[in-house]
């Protein structure tokens, strides 16, 4: 089943290199949504229905944290979700974002480590 | 710059250098080459970027690169052939991107992983304020960096003066 | 190979595979060189060894690529970061052909020997008087 996925990063380049390891990864992909800061993430969740989140950390207007909880404090949004794409170098911070239910990937990334993770989403998925 | 404050200097450059090579590389595939005879990049077909940060130290990032690699930058990112047009958004993106990654490295760098630090988004800088940055402010670390097309310098500045050596972890 | 990058691409639909012993990163060093010896350098090699393989029916979507060698000096002082250099190329190169790794063994002081089955497709590391299934 095609995997319908909303990006946000307020890097246009991230998002490209983002969407080109995702279609190197093999997996079945539906609309792929884009932001460029945390508040345009949630206006785009409000338009369209999505599988997965992929969400950076800081951004201008709502950073990628703000944006998680947000998402998580709603009822129809509570359930999506997230990976983060991130420079992150706190252990705490990461700490943090995992236990929200994010799943975490330092940037610069491999596109091995996106298909790593993303196969794993998907396994959760089919369970 | 006493001795304790040149050591301090020198070692934040092994640092700043490591981790913009391990980036430039990584991200870009570009091979930046240590430059210490080189002169700091002229102002003349350059752009530059900053970012600030803030945490148990705060202070700003900056990079000046050569306009004749950001081309090669975006399209190694983007995994483009060389004949491929690219935008100066997208250029001004890429730099800014750039920076941002070796800016989140590098604090962790000197810091370390328990360290939590916040970071702004980055801009672009014209010509007329990265002059006055330099005037205004002293770096506590510079890299020169010799790339094939160009040159890129990455300038450190940190506020507090306070900043120990004992806080460094190893190179 | 130490700081040499050796490469092992393998279609294992029609079981065609190929492999690839490259010294240094980039041809433009030596074009001369790199004219009648391409398999010398990561970039012209890779391509060609890729050139190679959809010639005997190779389809990229199928190909299993794995990456082995690229180390360093154990002094870690070398100066022109060979190995380095040469994963890079081949990320590059890969990354524009997007071309995943499916396994790699690279980096570190040691050299290692490659064993390649073509039949199977098994690709064995010898190092250091040990053996691994990669």
């Amino acid at each position: 089943m095609a995997i319908n996925l909303l990006i946000v990063d307020d890097s246009s380049v991230m998002r490209s290199m983002i969407v080109k390891a995702l279609r190197m990864s093999g997996i079945d992909l539906g609309a792929i949504h884009q932001a460029s800061n945390g508040k345009e993430g949630l206006d785009r969740l409000d338009e369209h229905g999505v599988d997965l989140a992929i969400v950076d950390i800081a951004m201008p207007v709502m950073n990628g944290e703000e944006m998680i909880d947000c998402m998580r404090s709603r009822p129809d949004t509570n359930q999506i979700p997230v990976i983060v794409i991130s420079t992150e170098g706190s252990e705490a911070r990461i700490e943090r974002l995992k236990e929200k239910g994010a799943w975490f990937i330092h940037k610069p990334f491999t596109p091995e480590r996106i298909r790593d993770v993303i196969n794993e989403f998907v396994g959760r998925q089919n369970v | 710059m006493n001795l304790l404050e040149g050591r301090m200097s020198e070692r934040l450059n092994e640092i700043l250098y490591r981790v913009a090579e391990e980036i430039l590389e990584s991200l870009a595939f570009l091979f930046p080459v240590l430059d210490e005879e080189r002169k700091k990049i002229s102002n003349v077909f350059v752009w530059g970027a900053s970012i600030s940060f803030g945490g148990p130290f705060s202070g700003r990032l900056v990079i000046l690169a050569s306009e004749t690699i950001l081309p090669d930058l975006v399209k190694n990112m983007l995994g483009l052939d060389a004949g491929e047009e690219v935008s100066l958004d997208q250029q001004h993106d890429a730099l800014m991107e750039l920076l941002s990654i070796v800016c989140g490295n590098l604090l962790p760098a000197i810091a370390g992983k328990k360290a939590m630090f916040n970071l702004d988004v980055p801009k672009i800088l014209f010509p007329e304020e990265y002059d006055a940055l330099m005037q205004k402010q002293d770096s506590v670390s510079q890299v020169i960096l010799e790339l094939e097309n160009g040159q890129t310098d990455f300038i450190l500045f940190i506020e507090e003066d306070n900043l120990s050596l004992n806080s460094l972890p190893l190179v | 190979m130490g700081s040499c990058l050796g490469l092992i691409i393998y279609d294992p639909v029609v079981k065609i595979g190929g492999m690839l012993h490259a010294m240094l990163p980039l041809s433009s060093i030596n074009p001369q060189k790199a004219e009648s010896n391409p398999f010398m350098f990561v970039d012209t090699g890779v391509r060609l060894l890729f050139k190679e393989m959809y010639t005997f029916g190779g389809e990229k979507n199928r190909m299993k690529v794995k990456a082995v060698g690229c180390s360093q000096p154990a002094d870690k002082n070398e100066l022109f970061k060979i190995g380095e250099r040469n994963y890079t190329i081949l990320r590059k190169l890969l990354w524009k052909n997007s071309i995943l790794i499916e396994a790699e063994d690279i980096g570190g002081t040691i050299s290692r020997t490659v064993f390649f089955e073509v039949s199977s497709g098994r690709t064995v590391i010898a190092s250091n008087g040990n053996e691994r299934l990669l």
